[in-house]
C-alpha cells in the first residue's frame, strides 16, 4: 500500500514553501522600495524647501 | 499614430499619502488566515477518503490553485487588452502584478498536481492528462510574459509589448488545448493505481473544498494588491530618480 | 499624367520581402550558416540513438521537426538585425509602405530563406535516415510549408520585439517556442502518421489545427506588429 500521509506533508510543504518564498521576497522588495522612496521624497522636500528660501530672497 | 502611455503618478501631488499605504494591511491579514484556517480544517477536521487516504486531502490545495492561477493570469490578459485601447499605466501594472501572483499559483498548482499524480497514477509526470499539460504551457507562456517585462527598460515600449504579447497568449491557449486533447486522446493511459479522476465528496469533504476556493480566492486576491502597490511605489521612486537626475 | 501612387500592400510586402532576400543572397553567409547548422544537426541526432535499438526511420519525423524549429529560431534571430545596421527601420517607416506591409514582407522573406533550407535538409534526412521516397512525401512537404507558414507568422513578430530588448537571443526562443508547440505537435503527428503509411484522414483534426492556427495568428500578428514600432 503507497504510504498515501507522505505524499500529502509533501504536497502540503511544497506549496507552503512556494507561498512563503514568494510572500518574503515581496516583503524585502517593498521594505527595500519604501525607505528608498521615504529617503527620496525628504530630499526632493528639503531641495524644494531651499529653492523656496532663496526665491524669497531674491 | 502616436500610442500615448498616460502615466497616473505625478510626483508633485501629495505621493506621501500611497507612501503611508502599507503593503500588507488588512487585507492582506485576511487572506493568510483564510489560507491557514484552510490548512488546519483540511488537515485535521475533514476525513481521509475511504479508497485515497490521506492523499486525497492534496486535492484541497490543488484544485483551488489552479483556479487561483487562472483567475490572475485571466486578468493580465484582461488588463492587457485595456492597455492597448486606453495606454492607461495602472491597466499595465495590473497586468505586471497578476502575471507575478499567476506564475506563483501555477507552480503551486503544478507541484501539487505532480504529488496527487505520484499517488493515483503512480507517476510524477503524465503527458495525457490534459490540465496537468496545459498548465505547464501556461507557466512557460507567463515566464516568457515576465521575462520580456524584464528585459525592457522603457516604460511604454515595455506596457506595449507585454500587452501585445498577453493578447496572443490568450489566442494561444485554446490552440494548445486541442492540441493537447488531439495527443491525449491518442495515448494509452497508464494502469490507475487507484480510483481516478473527482473524488466522491461527502459533505464535510464537499465544505472543505468549496472553502478551499475562497480561501485561494480571497489570498490570490490580497496578493495581486500588495504586489500592485509595490509597483506603484516603485514607479514612484522612479520617477523622483530620473527627474531628480534631470535636475 | 501618371502619378506615384503607394504600391499596394502586397505588392508593397513583395517589395520588402526582396529587398531582405537580396541583402542575404548577395553574401550568402546567413543561408550557409543556417544550412550548415541544420545538416549538422541531423548527423548529430544519428548518433544520439542506437541504431540497433531505434531504427532510424523510426526517429526521422521528429528529428525532422526538431530541426526544422531550431533553423527556423536561427534564421528568424537575422530578420529584424539586419535593419539594426544604420537604423534601416526608419528609413522603411518614413517610405510609403504601410506598417502591415513591412510585417508581411519580412515574413514572406523569412519564410523564402527557411524554405531554401528544408530544400536541402529534407532530402538530407531522407537520405541520413534511410526513409523510402514515396508519394506521402508531397503530405509532408505539405504539411512542412503550413508549420512553417505558422512559424513565421508568430516568429517574425517576436523577432521585432526581441530585437529591441536587452536580451534579444534570449527572447526570441523563449517567446516563440510556446507558440510553435500547437504547430509543431500537430505537424510532427500527421508527418508521422503519413511516413508510416497511415492515411491523411486519421490526423484531419491536426491539419485542421494547423491551418487554423495559421489563418488566426497571420491576421493577429499582421494587426499586432504596428504596436511594436517605435512611434
Amino acid at each position: 500500500m503507497i504510504d498515501t500521509k507522505s505524499y500529502m506533508v509533501g504536497a502540503y510543504t511544497v506549496a507552503t514553501a512556494i507561498y512563503l518564498t514568494y510572500v518574503t521576497s515581496l516583503w524585502n522588495r517593498a521594505r527595500r522600495t519604501s525607505r528608498n522612496l521615504a529617503v527620496a521624497l525628504e530630499a526632493k522636500d528639503r531641495a524644494g524647501a531651499e529653492r523656496d528660501a532663496s526665491r524669497s530672497q531674491g | 499614430m502616436t500610442v500615448p502611455h498616460r502615466g497616473t503618478v505625478p510626483p508633485h501631488r501629495e505621493p506621501h499619502a500611497l507612501v503611508a499605504k502599507p503593503i500588507f494591511d488588512w487585507f492582506f491579514a485576511v487572506g493568510v488566515l483564510a489560507m491557514v484556517a484552510l490548512y488546519v480544517r483540511s488537515l485535521a477536521f475533514t476525513p481521509p477518503d475511504a479508497m485515497q487516504g490521506m492523499a486525497q486531502k492534496i486535492y484541497y490545495i490543488h484544485i483551488p490553485a489552479w483556479l487561483a492561477s487562472y483567475t490572475a493570469v485571466g486578468i493580465t490578459a484582461l488588463t492587457s487588452v485595456v492597455y492597448l485601447w486606453l495606454h492607461d499605466e495602472r491597466a499595465d501594472r495590473l497586468s505586471e502584478a497578476s502575471a507575478e501572483i499567476g506564475l506563483v499559483f501555477l507552480t503551486g498548482g503544478l507541484s501539487t498536481g505532480m504529488f496527487w499524480g505520484r499517488v493515483i497514477w503512480g507517476a510524477w509526470w503524465v503527458w495525457w492528462d490534459m490540465r496537468l499539460t496545459l498548465t505547464l504551457f501556461l507557466w512557460f507562456v507567463v515566464a516568457a510574459y515576465l521575462v520580456l517585462r524584464g528585459a525592457i527598460e522603457d516604460e511604454a515600449m515595455r506596457a506595449r509589448y507585454s500587452a501585445v504579447l498577453a493578447v496572443l497568449a490568450a489566442l494561444l491557449i485554446p490552440f494548445i488545448h486541442l492540441s493537447v486533447y488531439l495527443f491525449s486522446a491518442g495515448m494509452h493511459p497508464m494502469p490507475v493505481v487507484l480510483q481516478p479522476g473527482e473524488p466522491k465528496l461527502s459533505p464535510q469533504m464537499l465544505v472543505t473544498f468549496l472553502f478551499g476556493f475562497v480561501a485561494f480566492e480571497l489570498f490570490c486576491i490580497a496578493l495581486i494588491r500588495a504586489r500592485y502597490r509595490y509597483a506603484v511605489q516603485r514607479d514612484i521612486l522612479a520617477t523622483l530618480e530620473t527627474s531628480g537626475d534631470a535636475r | 499624367m501618371s502619378e506615384l501612387r503607394a504600391p499596394g500592400t502586397l505588392r508593397a510586402a513583395w517589395l520588402v520581402a526582396r529587398k531582405d532576400l537580396t541583402i542575404e543572397f548577395r553574401t550568402r553567409t546567413a543561408f550557409f550558416s543556417a544550412l550548415v547548422f541544420a545538416v549538422l544537426a541531423l548527423c548529430i541526432f544519428y548518433f544520439a540513438w542506437d541504431e540497433s535499438i531505434v531504427p532510424p526511420v523510426a526517429l526521422a519525423p521528429g528529428v525532422l521537426w526538431v530541426v526544422l524549429t531550431f533553423s527556423a529560431l536561427l534564421g528568424l534571430q537575422r530578420s529584424f538585425g539586419l535593419e539594426e545596421h544604420d537604423r534601416g527601420i526608419d528609413a522603411l517607416l518614413v517610405s510609403p509602405v504601410s506598417r502591415e506591409s513591412i510585417y508581411l514582407g519580412k515574413a514572406i522573406g523569412n519564410l523564402l530563406f527557411l524554405s531554401a533550407v528544408q530544400v536541402v535538409t529534407i532530402p538530407a534526412l531522407a537520405v541520413f535516415y534511410n526513409v523510402p521516397m514515396g508519394r506521402q512525401w508531397a503530405v509532408v512537404t505539405g504539411v512542412v510549408v503550413l508549420a512553417m507558414i505558422g512559424i513565421v507568422a508568430v516568429g517574425t513578430l517576436f523577432s521585432a520585439m526581441a530585437v529591441n530588448t536587452r536580451l534579444a537571443e534570449l527572447l526570441l526562443p523563449m517567446l516563440s517556442l510556446p507558440f510553435f508547440v500547437p504547430v509543431l505537435m500537430s505537424a510532427a503527428q500527421i508527418s508521422a502518421r503519413v511516413l508510416a503509411g497511415r492515411p491523411l484522414a486519421e490526423a484531419a483534426g491536426y491539419m485542421r489545427i494547423l491551418i487554423g492556427f495559421d489563418l488566426v495568428f497571420i491576421i493577429a500578428c499582421t494587426l499586432a506588429f504596428p504596436f511594436t514600432l517605435e512611434e
